[in-house]
């Protein structure tokens, strides 16, 4: 029986080899993406996580108000036109009267209603949530202290849709292309709505056929899409590939052909060919200093002994070195925003100066870091070359740290006990303003889940200054005085350099020549609705 | 007979609820859980102590403990802190019949290969087959799965592109897999089978049969095999446990959608109700290996036998 098993076996494994040998070079005339980009998010709704991983699959099945068009920036979307209040807190949209969900039934002002409240719904906790707080009393609801009618989001017909916030908004048409309209009726009271294409309705350019956990996430074009005659993909898969080497192994032999997640060496083999392609995302990286246990002069030194340069080539990435805070891809007049202000600053904040750092130790009293203690640094495991390499260049002042690294799931509690002198950080934004990435030095970020105060972190007086000068932006509505003002905040922040800026970010990937028009957005977020596929 | 499975059963239970203890203790006590804040920058204290408290992450270890055990007797493992829409039920409703099948597949091909190996190199013994299995063997034990898997992979997916680098549901996408599971266990079967037939080839049973006149085939299958295959037969067990539940590399590296994958992402997610529930299972699953095994024995090996 065993025997007659195995040369079973055997002759299907010879008969499907042979199959793929010969069958690999038929053409199939669909039109068909392989998106791969590392391994599955944990979550694959729009309510219970905002990582970009899963934004890049929920932005190709879900549209907002607004979605991101093929030149990366915001434009109207399934609202067709919208009006402004004079203080600029409630936004009118009109939505689409042609619109339909992906199963064909009608989508009205009302549909966005109900999917907001049930995102914010207290009993849904949901976890991305950050870009929702703008509505007026949507956090006051999200942690029941109000009701429905008291939360700016409301149908007022069928076509209309009233938005009010809290504080004016200027980059509030960006943050639209996350609000989007569930089908709620397919949702309430089915926690598995999101594991059955049959409840996972969706309205956005594809639509979702299959679903298979750890495997991929399969979605066709979607025929009742306001856009759908210029979509011309006509299927696109989510693959959920853990390893960067076999990911990079799929996209040489062909199995995807969309490759996001690129390892060092995807780097270098693809770098010089036009395979390869590179977007800036608004993230930025920093190292976070204790405040407490380092002075200012040391912090200023550190700052200046960082070859940035370096840094990137030794560790391969495709980085820009920081000179501020806030990164590349965020705008100021159409121009980038960072371009303007080291213009108006009169060069970098942030810049490389051994000599400089030398200088400052000495006048602050350690000439060649004689007197320093040993700083700890913290990061997580896979950071560690680059801890390495900060631990030589800090050195050569004269300033000596101690490297403890973690396990990216342990790191964020280590972060979190402050028991440390230098944590290694970054973060990416979420819209195309300055004050996605300068929020997170505001006061109320030092605060621990008691309310108390957390005592290690920035929280001086030019804290507070700080404070105060980003805090003056949110109410105003002229977008020339709020710049200033963060230039001004950032020029601040880095006079006392609670942060090192190290990083600007860029995102790398991988496109095979016969793909166009695949957008990568500032968020490093990727869509697929203006791609196409041309035999050459 | 009964006797003793029921004693085996009450031990496994027993032994179960040292496991589950333990485990749940210990996986608490390592630092790092499944919300951090310092991670989630953009949300308030508050937005992430009320998902805590969704999940009960905002009660004492021993009340969780307690809490988790009340729902473990109703057969409820709960429900996955990361893939918040799965159940741990359904988690491994979906791996284990995955890992199950590339570990049944490994299993019989290991058996098919190891045994006839086995039994060549011992009857001729030192001669180039048995050098050559011997050989097969050691590289087999000592190779870690994971290089052959690279390796393979990059002559059939890479270099030739005969078959995919991911994937599952068609033959093509078994191969690779299944021949980086079952390399090791060929290669242990065949040392253990070629050891024990070399020493039950020198008892006194076998030299009477021969000298009784009996067949050789009949002396090598019926009076050597039978008892030489007992090695073999016990370490069936952990090993069908252990390839069932899935190989933690083999499954990463060809994107297998198994149980091995479900395990390794769990703990680095700190995913706790999916750590405890995989651990239920697999220390279960062994158990119940184990004690299949030692019930064959009654039947293989006629010198067992249970007393009641």
């Amino acid at each position: 029986m065993k025997k007659v098993l195995a040369i079973a076996l055997a002759l299907a494994m010879i008969f499907s080899l042979a199959a793929c040998g010969g069958g690999g070079s038929a053409k199939n005339e669909k039109k068909v993406i392989n998106y791969a980009n590392g391994s599955q998010p944990e979550v694959l709704d729009p309510i219970s996580s905002n990582y970009a991983k899963t934004s890049i699959v929920m932005y190709n099945i879900f549209t907002g108000l607004t979605h991101i068009n093929a030149d990366g920036v915001a434009e109207l979307a399934y609202a067709d036109s919208y009006t402004v209040s004079d203080d600029g807190l409630v936004y009118t949209f009109h939505i689409r009267e042609d619109a339909k969900w992906s199963d064909g039934s009608d989508l009205n002002a009302k549909d966005w209603e109900n999917g907001f409240e049930f995102h914010m719904r207290p009993e849904n906790a949901a976890r991305s949530y950050d870009l929702k707080k703008y509505v007026k009393n949507a956090e006051a609801y999200y942690l029941g202290e109000c009701t429905w009618e008291e939360v700016g989001f409301h149908a007022t017909d069928d076509y209309t849709l009233e938005i009010t916030l809290q504080d004016p908004c200027t980059y509030f048409l960006d943050l639209c292309c996350t609000y989007i309209p569930y089908k709620t009726e397919k949702m309430e009271g089915n926690p598995d709505w999101s594991k059955n294409p049959e409840t996972y309705i969706t309205n956005g350019p594809f639509r979702v056929t299959k679903i298979v956990d750890q495997q991929g996430f399969y979605t066709e074009k979607n025929p009742y899409y306001y856009n759908a005659e210029n979509v011309k993909i006509d299927e696109v898969n989510f693959i959920w590939i853990d390893d960067e080497a076999v990911e990079l192994a799929s996209y040489k032999n062909g199995d995807i052909n969309v490759s996001d997640n690129l390892s060092k060496e995807a780097d270098e083999t693809f770098k010089s060919t036009s395979e390869y392609h590179a977007a800036e995302k608004i993230g930025c990286g920093y190292l976070t200093c204790n405040t407490e246990h380092i002075e200012k002069e040391v912090r200023q030194a550190m700052a200046y002994a960082l070859d940035r340069e370096t840094l990137i080539d030794l560790l391969g990435l495709a980085y820009e070195p920081a000179t501020g805070l806030v990164p590349f891809g965020i705008h100021w007049n159409g121009k980038q925003w960072r371009d303007v202000a080291n213009e108006k600053d009169g060069g970098p904040l942030v810049t490389y100066d051994v000599e400089k750092a030398k200088q400052i130790l000495a006048d602050a009293g350690y000439p060649n870091g004689e007197g320093l203690p040993t700083y700890t640094y913290i990061c997580k495991n896979t950071e560690t070359a680059k801890a390495q390499a900060v631990q030589n260049m800090f050195a050569q002042v004269g300033i000596d740290i101690k490297i403890d690294t973690y396990e990216s799931s342990v790191y964020w509690d280590v972060y979190d006990t402050e028991d440390w002198d230098i944590g290694d950080d970054g973060w990416t934004g979420d819209y195309d303003d300055p004050s996605t990435n300068l929020f997170l030095w505001e006061e109320y970020r030092e605060v621990n889940a008691d309310g108390t105060l957390k005592d290690a972190r920035w929280a001086n007086d030019i804290a507070k200054q700080y404070d105060a000068l980003m805090k003056s932006t949110y109410p105003e509505t002229d977008n020339e005085v709020r710049m200033e003002t963060m230039r001004e905040a950032e020029q601040l922040i880095i006079s006392d350099m609670p942060v090192i800026p190290t990083f600007f970010y860029t995102d790398t990937f991988l496109v095979k020549p016969e793909i166009t028009g695949v957008v990568k957005c500032y968020i490093g977020h990727v869509f697929f609705e203006y791609a196409d596929i041309v035999q050459k | 007979m009964s006797r003793y499975i029921v004693k085996r059963l009450v031990a496994a239970i027993i032994s179960m609820f040292f496991l589950i203890t333990i485990t749940f203790f210990l996986m608490h006590a390592i630092p790092g859980g499944p919300f951090s804040a310092g991670e989630r920058k953009d949300l308030n204290p508050e937005i992430i102590e009320a998902i805590r408290a969704r999940y009960g992450l905002d009660q004492p270890v021993w009340k969780q403990y307690l809490n988790y055990m009340a729902k473990l007797l109703q057969g409820d493992m709960g429900v996955s802190y990361k893939k918040t829409n799965y159940t741990v039920n359904e988690l491994i409703g979906l791996g284990f019949p995955i890992s199950g099948e590339i570990g049944i597949i490994a299993i019989v091909i290991a058996l098919v290969f190891g045994i006839p190996l086995g039994v060549v190199a011992a009857l001729k013994r030192g001669s180039w087959a048995d050098m050559a299995s011997m050989i097969f063997a050691t590289i087999g034990i000592s190779i870690p799965t994971f290089v052959i898997a690279m390796l393979l992979m990059y002559e059939f997916c890479m270099k030739h592109s005969l078959l995919p680098t991911f994937g599952w549901g068609e033959i093509r996408h078994l191969i690779l897999p299944v021949i980086c599971m079952c390399l090791s266990p060929i290669a242990n079967i065949t040392r253990l089978c070629r050891s024990s037939m070399l020493e039950v080839s020198r008892q006194d049973y076998v030299r009477t049969a021969r000298a009784k006149g009996v067949g050789e085939g009949s002396v090598i299958f019926k009076h050597m095999l039978r008892n030489a295959i007992l090695p073999v037969v016990t370490y069936l067990g952990p090993l069908v446990a252990a390839l069932m539940t899935g190989s933690f590399a083999i499954e990463r590296l060809f994107m297998i959608p198994g149980m091995g994958r479900y395990f390794v992402n769990a703990v680095t997610d700190r995913d706790y109700t999916v750590i405890m529930g995989l651990t239920i299972f697999y220390g279960a699953f062994i158990m119940l290996c184990t004690l299949l095994v030692d019930i064959a024995y009654a039947f293989i090996d006629p010198r067992v036998r249970f007393e009641d």
